[in-house]
């Protein structure tokens, strides 16, 4: 997938094509993945391979405006949940997390999860679409109804316990690790540096639904002890 | 007895200084499962992306992609700008419980890889012998294929850095200062050339056997299927570039470069050609990182040292650290260094390595305290270069003077020289700024269809007349 491929290329006559320096798509990548966008119509489908490609490819139009937009839109989401989705390893080797994807896109985002993890079941609950989506180690994609935790449960039964598990899971009570949140917590709270703040970059690349994840509880950043107007309407 | 918990905030505390955040890398797509053995039942997890992904972001903007927390805050020596130094609260990790609290993040999705660093707590071979047992049970008993980033510490035997070479991806001593003298005044404790310089070049000469005999492996690990390495590349009888760097051996200096007595592509300026410098499965390359401003080294020596050390250590790129006054610390009253200073020298590392400028341009545009002046060093290395009257002209200029023009990138010096391959004239600004040029700094130095920007100091003989 070649998102950000040359500005300048050859139309059919031979003739360069100098577009502008917006992001746009290629008509076979656009073709390709048009179908995953929530307003998708076989219409649309059909307009877009009537016109020709220079056309698709111009900020002048606005329709190519539009196309070009609703497939920014796919990607856009695409890599904000392979980045944003916390997981969770269970002790047979099925790693599952909740997604919130408006657009088609989650088998594209079990195939990146497959790629980390090759040798486990990944199980991603759509929370906007109430769907399981399952890869399997041979990368088979499968799509269920039922809610996560059934098919978390229905999956353990066929596997064994992962070669690693004793030592992973039992530390519970040895080692006493504790949850892999809290552990995330105290990381990030720990790897910020005051000197270098820098809230306006921030606010810029954090997404608006990762507000409530941890360093940034209540949409407030806890690191700077801000206080919500709850805080003063619970005092009062 | 700290708990876990404790132990992630201040190790972590004590570890995030360093700013290195890249998860470069491309073994996954050629090695994905290097460290696993083929009798093990092991299941294996983690890949290396060539470009990573940050999981998250911290309120100073810097994201997260790495596990940057130290292995233990220990430390024999006792550098004056160092948070180590007045830290009270003294931990360590077992290897054991390093690699499950990362593990439990990796299969959170969390993190990209593992940044692992260290306070010397007795003796450097003693730390690294853990820090590498921390490795090893990742790599084998856990089957972590992902990013390892490992941090050698000064003083470390010849035989632990080969180890470690061969079980992580990126590799790296942190210089410091730039010179004997500079660090001297900020860790005396640390000798520099034996202590930090020796061991850049022991593992420069590591790397070097380590991919050469990694080639003649590649054969074996094709047959089980643990690598997936192009025909293009192992196959001897095939011509291809990599191969030819470990056959050819040319002292012929170019213009445009040569091959040294190891095999390495150079440019003319003595930097390494090619980014994954013959590593054709592990071990990316060795960085360094510089604290600017505590022990008062001017600009020109930081770049002085980072020119050498991309010349002689093949260095992949060096960071820099803006000094911080840390309270109880010998050095808390110095004054901060300004995060603008890290800036220009980041700016200028980029015009050295990716722009082919030489450190004697550089030269050219320092103050008289060898410091670079403020703003942008490539419009004062243009105002150097082209002089007040000069102007290029984008449709017959050759492409290294196209990138001297300020707001002409790498990317847009290639679409224009694409443009010209295909006849086509550049006759508009639109044109221009169309391929990605930003106008607002080229223009000055361009002309375009015949006219040119007026400057001020065009209107002062008809003022003056």
């Amino acid at each position: 997938m070649n998102k950000y491929h040359n500005l300048n290329r050859l139309n059919t006559n031979g003739c360069i094509i100098t577009r502008s320096a917006y992001q746009c798509y290629r008509k076979k990548e656009i073709l390709d993945h048009i179908q995953r966008h929530a307003n998708y119509s076989s219409y649309l489908e059909k307009k877009i391979r009537e016109i020709p490609e220079p056309i698709l490819q111009s900020s002048s139009s606005p329709f190519a405006k539009q196309i070009n937009s609703m497939i920014r839109e796919i990607f856009k989401e695409m890599d904000r949940q392979r980045q944003f989705t916390r997981t969770q390893l269970s002790s047979r080797g099925i790693l599952f997390g909740t997604i919130q994807c408006r657009h088609h896109v989650e088998d594209l985002i079990l195939e990146y999860f497959h790629i980390r993890f090759p040798d486990f079941i990944i199980c991603l609950f759509n929370e906007l679409k109430n769907r399981t989506w399952v890869i399997l180690e041979s990368a088979e994609i499968l799509s269920f109804s039922e809610e996560l935790e059934v098919i978390v449960e229905k999956f353990s039964h066929s596997r064994k316990e992962i070669a690693w598990n004793l030592d992973y899971f039992d530390d519970g009570e040895n080692l006493k690790i504790p949850q892999a949140e809290a552990l995330f917590n105290e990381f990030y709270t720990s790897q910020f540096i005051k000197k270098r703040e820098n809230r306006q970059y921030f606010q810029k690349m954090i997404p608006k639904k990762m507000k409530n994840h941890p360093g940034l509880r209540g949409k407030i950043e806890t690191k700077f002890q801000n206080n919500s107007l709850d805080t003063f309407l619970k005092k009062s | 007895m700290p708990t876990i918990l404790e132990k992630i905030r201040v190790l972590g505390e004590n570890g995030k200084w360093d700013v290195c955040a890249s998860t470069a890398g491309n073994r996954s797509e050629i090695a994905p499962k290097l460290f696993s053995t083929t009798k093990s039942s092991n299941s294996t997890f983690g890949s290396t992306i060539s470009s990573g992904i940050c999981h998250s972001y911290t309120p100073d903007g810097r994201c997260v992609s790495l596990f940057k927390v130290l292995f233990t805050n220990k430390c024999i020596y006792n550098c004056q700008y160092c948070f180590n130094n007045v830290c009270k609260q003294r931990m360590e990790f077992t290897p054991e419980e390093y690699a499950k609290v990362f593990i439990k993040l990796y299969t959170m999705n969390v993190l990209e890889g593992l940044f692992l660093s260290s306070g010397v707590c007795g003796d450097a071979d003693e730390t690294t012998k853990k820090m590498l047992k921390t490795v090893k049970l990742l790599r084998y008993k856990y089957g972590f294929q992902g990013y390892i980033h490992f941090k050698c510490l000064p003083g470390t035997s010849y035989y632990l850095l080969k180890e470690a070479v061969r079980l992580v991806d990126r590799i790296s001593i942190n210089v410091e200062a730039p010179t004997k003298e500079h660090l001297n005044a900020i860790a005396n404790q640390k000798n520099f050339n034996n202590d930090i310089i020796q061991r850049q070049k022991w593992i420069k000469s590591i790397r070097y056997r380590h991919n050469k005999e990694v080639m003649k492996e590649i054969h074996d690990l094709q047959e089980d299927q643990r690598i997936k390495l192009p025909p293009a590349i192992y196959n001897p009888t095939e011509k291809s570039t990599a191969h030819n760097f470990f056959t050819q051996s040319s002292d012929t200096k170019s213009k445009k470069g040569w091959i040294d007595e190891l095999g390495f592509e150079r440019k003319a300026t003595g930097y390494n050609k090619i980014r994954w410098d013959n590593a054709p499965v592990l071990n990316t390359g060795q960085t360094t990182q510089f604290v600017l401003g505590a022990s008062e080294e001017s600009d020109w020596d930081v770049l002085k040292r980072l020119d050498w050390e991309y010349r002689e250590i093949n260095l992949r790129r060096g960071y820099f650290s803006a000094f911080y006054p840390i309270s109880g610390t010998p050095l808390e009253r110095l004054n901060p260094t300004p995060l603008d200073r890290e800036h220009r020298l980041y700016q200028t590392d980029w015009l050295l390595r990716l722009y082919d400028f030489r450190i004697r341009d550089i030269k050219e545009i320092l103050t008289d305290e060898n410091n670079l002046p403020l703003g942008d060093p490539k419009i004062h290395l243009a105002l150097q270069y082209f002089g007040k009257k000069t102007r290029v002209d984008p449709n017959t200029a050759p492409k290294d003077e196209l990138l001297k023009v300020p707001g002409i990138g790498l990317q847009s010096a290639n679409r224009i020289m694409q443009m010209r391959a295909h006849h086509q004239k550049i006759r508009t600004r639109a044109q221009l700024k169309a391929m990605g040029v930003v106008l607002k700094r080229a223009e000055p130095f361009l002309k375009i269809n015949g006219q040119t920007q007026r400057r001020v100091t065009d209107y002062l003989p008809i003022l003056s007349a």
